[in-house]
């Protein structure tokens, strides 16, 4: 008995597992079910989908992963920034990677980890959002809407997914910032930074980071911190977003190119 | 999970371990270019393992209706088992439709919560969507486990390392000082795409012996079958 | 790698945790409450997998607070540990075993203070003072020494602020900041949080 029984939740994957079929209907059974993802033939998919891979050198199947992303609260709201580089392996699949998600008017959320693994969760999350603004005629709160995706995230612990997210929007009246990850963590705080780069945003994050920031001074600690972030990281680059996000919705701030955004930085260092 | 690794003293001459390895990798090169109003996509046709070509005119293109053409390659079982079933959705769609096509960008999310579903014991493919909606020329691209992405023109497969340079040069005009005005018609988007695959076979061993070129406009599909080398 | 320590008194029980909320190498967060509020005599300070601190200890205190609601009284401190105990031992045989160290701690107007020790594997043991954690090492040593059967409440957050000041100068691990809770007879106050400027004086 655990808390599934109480809210009626989903099953974890490790029920799924007992009764693997393999039909049609069980490979896809998540195209009814959402929340369900068809169970692998072997048990333990973590270490057992690496051996497959381990046993063979000309297979090798690198999805899309490593980022930089940053969030924090500020006087003025929250200031959301992010890379956009998707990279498989060495290869660098993608230089234009939306890592905000906008899931309504008041919420914002980051990608981190496995592109895949956060935008499918992501837009699972959307629909709840949606279905609880329906029943319940008012919009969801962050902290609701944190809580079931850790719900979700949390009944596939241990099975592989990987995500780190910074969630961001309006609740009860004011602005907040939750961390979730594949882990089953989620916890509110003032600064976050996830992903491949983080170590070297939140160098820079730390250091100029303070309650009373303006609006741009804020804008530009993002962006600034993101930008030596893809400078230093060899697995984030590409557009560097910026998002502002108040009480009553969010804004694109700004999209710059990282090579624009070295060239400004340099020749404000030569002055 | 327990093995017989767990248990050294039992391993001893006769002791059989058996195992299974359900992944292959059958090559083959994908492209697509998405215009204004039209899209293009190509396949090389050679379909091998390892140093053996196991045939030289095999189709990596799937039409799937009228504005969409579906390019898959990898491990060629996967690609299979997924189009035929995406197939099979399709068909669905227009059925309980009253004969209505679905769209490309509903074909674009299916895709990905198709793969999305197998997680855990993914499909070893590359895939590639190309297509028109409401006039427009779109291109999604893929991981293997779904996650999608548009843009407007992406290689994959086994030299999409190779192929996806010459495409950020020709058609992204990526990092130029002074960029080119050249409009990208259906013409050069199809001669584009055939020299990728004369430059891929040329220094892929998975690549080559011809492409097949799917050019979609309004007024449907439009195939092309080109050679190339067959060493 | 995070604190928890508590100390049982005649008439109360002090739990003090440390702030800290590792991510890899990383701080993620330096004002994580690992002292849960259960009810108005109940306390469960938790550590562990950071996913399944949480999912447990709300389940439990979930489950405490529907069985007040049924039967219109509480559990006692020394139920709700066996409760505890029993759910995590349970888990223990599954394929989803919660990786959790607790402390539960609760004053009963009848039983007095209750303080017990539990870890993942559900052992389970009523003390008078206990630890979890790499700094919980340090910190036997200094309760043997000051613990003893009448300790005052001022006494044992004394006793917290040798113990956080020890962990401070040896573990390698930085925990700059401790939240302290004590639970008696008046109900759960939060104390002074020891930080690593404030043992200086």
């Amino acid at each position: 008995m655990a808390l599934n029984d109480i809210l009626k939740h989903m099953p974890s994957v490790g029920d799924m597992l007992s009764d693997y079929k393999s039909t049609e209907e069980m490979d896809f059974i998540n195209l009814s079910q959402n929340k369900v993802l068809s169970a692998p033939p072997y048990s333990n998919p973590v270490e057992n989908l690496a051996k497959l891979h381990e046993n063979n050198d000309n297979i090798k199947i690198n999805f899309d992963h490593g980022t930089t992303t940053l969030g924090f609260i500020y006087q003025g709201g929250v200031v959301l920034a992010v890379d956009s580089r998707a990279t498989g392996g060495q290869y660098i699949g993608s230089q234009s990677v939306r890592k905000v998600v906008e899931i309504n008017d008041l919420l914002l959320g980051t990608l981190a980890g496995g592109a895949a693994d956060c935008t499918y969760w992501y837009r699972v999350l959307t629909s709840e959002c949606r279905l609880y603004e329906l029943r319940n005629k008012k919009k969801i709160s962050l902290a609701a809407a944190t809580k079931i995706m850790n719900n979700i995230i949390y009944s596939y612990k241990n099975s592989g997914l990987s995500m780190g997210m910074i969630l961001a929007g309006g609740d009860m009246n004011q602005v907040s910032l939750y961390y979730l990850d594949s882990d089953g963590t989620r916890t509110m705080g003032k600064v976050f930074s996830v992903g491949s780069g983080s170590i070297f945003a939140y160098g820079v994050l730390d250091s100029g980071y303070k309650w009373e920031l303006t609006d741009e001074q804020a804008y530009e600690l993002g962006r600034r911190s993101i930008y030596h972030a893809t400078h230093r990281d060899a697995y984030s680059g590409g557009t560097v977003r910026v998002y502002h996000v108040k009480k009553d919705g969010w804004n694109l701030i700004s999209e710059e190119d990282c090579l624009d955004l070295h060239r400004r930085y340099e020749a404000e260092k030569k002055k | 999970m327990l093995g017989i690794n767990q248990f050294p003293e039992y391993q001893v001459p006769g002791a059989v371990q058996h195992q299974f390895n359900p992944y292959e990798n059958n090559g083959g090169s994908i492209v697509a270019i998405a215009g204004d109003n039209f899209a293009v996509i190509g396949a090389d046709t050679r379909l091998s393992a390892g140093y053996n070509i196991f045939t030289r005119n095999h189709s990596k293109l799937f039409q799937l209706t009228s504005s969409a053409v579906l390019a898959s390659c990898g491990n060629w079982c996967d690609s299979d088992t997924l189009t035929s079933i995406l197939q099979t959705r399709v068909r669905q769609y227009s059925d309980t439709h009253e004969n209505k096509e679905i769209s490309l960008n509903a074909i674009a999310q299916l895709l990905s919560t198709m793969m999305y579903g197998r997680r855990f014991f993914p499909y070893y493919v590359s895939n590639i969507l190309a297509g028109i909606y409401e006039g427009k020329g779109y291109v999604y691209s893929y991981d293997p486990i779904g996650h999608c992405e548009r843009h407007t023109y992406r290689a994959g497969g086994s030299s999409s390392a190779l192929l996806q340079p010459i495409l950020d040069n020709q058609i992204g005009l990526k990092n130029m000082e002074e960029k080119p005005t050249i409009p990208l018609t259906v013409d050069r988007a199809v001669k584009l795409v055939t020299d990728t695959f004369i430059s891929a076979a040329e220094r892929d061993i998975y690549t080559g012996d011809g492409v097949k070129i799917s050019i979609i406009t309004e007024n449907g599909v439009e195939e092309r079958q080109i050679p190339l080398r067959k060493d | 790698m995070e604190t928890i320590i508590g100390i049982k008194g005649k008439d109360f029980v002090m739990l003090a945790a440390d702030s800290t909320h590792p991510h890899s190498i990383m701080v993620l967060k330096d004002d994580e409450n690992k002292i849960h509020k259960i009810s108005d005599s109940l306390l469960i300070a938790a550590t562990g997998d950071q996913g399944d601190t949480v999912q447990f200890v709300e389940y439990i205190s979930k489950n405490i607070l529907l069985y007040k609601m049924r039967n219109g009284y509480e559990l006692g401190p020394k139920a709700a540990a066996y409760f505890t105990r029993k759910n995590l031992a349970d888990y223990l045989r599954t394929r989803y075993a919660y990786q959790v160290w607790l402390l539960v701690a609760g004053y009963d107007k009848k039983e007095g203070p209750q303080l017990t020790f539990i870890d993942y594997l559900a052992n389970t043991l009523s003390v008078n003072h206990g630890a979890h954690g790499y700094g919980g090492m340090f910190c036997g040593s200094i309760f043997d020494q000051y613990h003893y059967e009448n300790i005052t409440q001022d006494e044992a957050y004394e006793v917290m602020r040798k113990c956080a000041r020890e962990i401070q100068k040896r573990l390698i691990i930085s925990q700059q900041k401790f939240h302290v809770t004590v639970v008696d007879a008046n109900g759960v106050r939060r104390l002074d949080d020891i930080t690593a400027e404030n043992l200086k004086n």
